[in-house]
């Protein structure tokens, strides 16, 4: 299937198998990147001032919009520091396939049912190499690369292919629903990568603790995390901080019990919480009273022209994108079938499009 | 493995027709076990896409129909549930964990069956019916026979969990007004409405015993109606009608809750495991009884 959704505030586009549990799915974006070489995000640089005036376009294809490279990736200081990646592996020893033979491993079958999906795709695949093709590989962004690397990716020098690893930011503790360490927020909602597949992602915005904020301009929670000593072995760290961002941003003014019971699906069996609590507290009064840490974010936006054009950008493609994913909601499977993995989005679009008139009401 | 999304009743019977279909709702509990291997599925038919099995709704006779796709956060955050179901959405409140509790949903819960489910004791004691469909129309069955042993029910093959209706304690002719009376229930009565469960730890804990009371206080304060049940005791929702019995005509002191809860601990035949022994269960099945003390002043 392509899957379609929001990671960070950059739109990504992949084909994945349906089955697929969402943190691996979430990883394998990164890993994706993990195999761009320097040269290629070069490019991506160089191309970003076309880039910045082509995003817009309406008629542009959800892929090319992807590549345009719209918002910029965001380490995160929590990410980044509990499982770093080796940065002397070369990115060529990396898992993931940055080409992969498209099988016609996902291809739908279910023609005769007239199930009317955006996720019903059948994977004969067993193995991820099989059921994973690339397609556009969404790179991006770039003008976080020297901010990322001034924040201490030691040997990544200034290689901004390193950039990569610190995206895996999304841990897998138990595996099971039961540590919280794999949180990410679908929809502003704390949810359990490990326990989701990449169909329910679709058309879904994602953010993860590398989301939260950069390096440079922190959002208050790993600020106040950082300052509190909230942080020991830091494994449990990217999902409380996921947690805690997910509460304050419903409730910006927390007694210490509504962050105890917030924070109550996330283990960590180094700190005692006490500190973890403090630090969500303080975050809470940080982003409350002192307003400072928003004017530094948005600071911080305004002399990134770039990243604000792309913020823009992601907005309107996630709009694009939930246009698409309610298209194909209403066609019936025995018309979606016809698709194959593999294939660029503008023409996908312009199939259904074709469809669409063809058939009028699908449902 | 096949993730066929329907976005309507007539798709979804027609997904769960498929050969090896087992129905996704929050995942909570199907992917851990697909994850392990232990079970099997060639196909999983998502059911958060379809509005049948979504929102909560009040009927004329004031009882709520609650959809069974409703994530227990959806459901504890609800006002008709907040208002009118305390006994659920206290049970909703200790539920699992926050994110647990933002994907799980109710229908899952009942579907899974386990002796530990924590919806499961409250909607018992409310006298909840689950609504079930499939391709050949709609059925009603009450929970107590819906659910026939742990991870057991009689949902049939094609048929999924459509909603789950409660009626609330004190609903009636004159429920819209939230101080009706329900069938043989005296001008006056009140209601004790009472959930707890013990666990080894507050959150993400499964419950070693639970207690969902409803206690009905007529006249003079005694008790015209006791329905209690617990979670987590035997391979369903255990109830005991001799120490309902014990209750009703009498005040609910405590007195009266430690004859009871006696009662309780010589009937109940708990299992010990892992996280609690029989013994320990036994006794606890009676002293959370002792509670009710303390609320019915």
């Amino acid at each position: 299937m392509k899957l379609c959704f929001i990671l960070n505030g950059r739109a990504v586009s992949l084909d994945v198998a349906p089955d697929r549990r969402a943190i691996d799915v979430l990883r394998e974006d990164v890993l994706r990147e993990d195999v761009l070489r320097e040269d290629v995000l070069r490019d991506n640089m160089a191309r970003e001032g076309v880039v910045q005036e082509a995003a817009p376009r309406t008629d542009a294809s959800f892929a090319d919009q992807t590549a345009a490279g719209v918002a910029a990736r965001k380490p995160s200081v929590f990410g980044a520091d509990a499982s770093p990646m080796p940065s002397s592996n070369p990115p060529a020893t990396i898992a993931s396939p940055s080409v992969t033979s498209t099988s016609d491993a996902s291809v739908s079958t279910a023609s005769t049912s007239s199930l009317a999906t955006s996720g019903a795709v059948t994977s004969e695949a067993t193995g991820s190499d099989a059921s994973v093709s690339t397609v556009s590989t969404s790179t991006v962004a770039t003008s976080d690369a020297a901010g990322f690397d001034a924040a201490g990716s030691d040997a990544a020098g200034s290689d901004p292919a390193v950039l990569d690893g610190r995206a895996l930011d999304v841990k897998e503790g138990c595996g099971t629903g039961e540590c919280g360490s794999c949180s990410v927020l679908v929809d502003g909602v704390q949810k359990l990568s490990c326990l989701m597949l990449a169909a329910q992602l679709q058309g879904r915005s994602v953010v993860t603790a590398a989301g939260l904020g950069t390096p440079e301009a922190p959002h208050p929670v790993q600020r106040a995390f950082a300052e509190h000593g909230a942080v020991q072995c830091g494994f449990c760290t990217p999902g409380m901080a996921i947690a805690a961002a997910g509460l304050l941003a419903k409730n910006p003014a927390p007694e210490r019990e509504d962050i105890r019971r917030a924070l109550s699906g996330n283990l960590c069996r180094c700190t005692g919480y006490v500190k973890i609590v403090d630090a969500v507290e303080a975050a809470a009064k940080d982003m409350a009273g002192r307003k400072q840490a928003d004017q530094q974010i948005s600071q911080h936006i305004d002399r990134q022209n770039g990243q604000q054009t792309g913020q823009r950008a992601s907005r309107q493609i996630g709009q694009q994108i939930g246009r698409q994913i309610s298209q194909q909601a209403k066609q019936p499977i025995g018309q979606q079938t016809g698709q194959r993995p593999g294939q660029q989005a503008d023409q996908q679009a312009r199939q259904q499009a074709g469809r669409q008139a063809g058939t009028g009401d699908a449902k | 493995m096949n993730v066929l999304t329907p976005h309507g009743l007539p798709e979804l019977f027609a997904a769960l027709a498929e050969p090896g279909a087992r129905a996704l709702a929050g995942g909570t509990d199907l992917l851990v076990r697909l994850r392990s291997g232990r079970e099997t599925a060639k196909t999983l038919v998502r059911l958060d896409g379809i509005a049948a099995l979504r929102g909560v709704s009040q009927g004329p006779d004031g009882s709520l129909r609650l959809g069974a796709g409703m994530t227990h956060a959806e459901l504890l955050a609800h006002p008709l549930v907040r208002a009118r179901l305390p006994l659920l959405a206290a049970a909703l409140g200790d539920l699992g964990s926050p994110p647990i509790r933002n994907m799980g949903t109710l229908g899952g819960n009942l579907c899974t069956a386990s002796p530990a489910g924590d919806c499961l004791p409250p909607l018992m004691a409310l006298g909840a019916e689950v609504e079930l469909v499939s391709a050949a129309g709609a059925r009603r069955l009450p929970l107590a026979d819906f659910i026939t042993g742990p991870g057991r029910t009689r949902l049939a093959p094609g048929e999924a969990l459509a909603a789950v209706h409660a009626l609330p304690p004190d609903a009636g002719p004159s429920a819209s007004a939230g101080s009706g009376t329900g069938p043989g229930a005296g001008e006056g009565d009140r209601f004790v409405q009472h959930f707890e469960k013990v666990g080894r730890r507050n959150a993400l804990a499964v419950a070693v015993v639970s207690l969902a009371a409803l206690v009905r206080v007529g006249k003079g304060g005694v008790v015209a109606e006791a329905r209690l049940a617990w979670g987590s005791v035997a391979p369903v929702v255990w109830s005991c009608p001799e120490a309902e019995a014990v209750l009703i005509g009498r005040k609910l002191s405590l007195t009266a809750l430690k004859q009871a809860a006696a009662v309780v601990r010589q009937r109940v035949q708990p299992i010990g495991d892992v996280r609690a022994s029989a013994d320990y269960r036994r006794e606890v099945a009676g002293n959370l009884l002792l509670r009710l003390a303390m609320l019915s002043l």
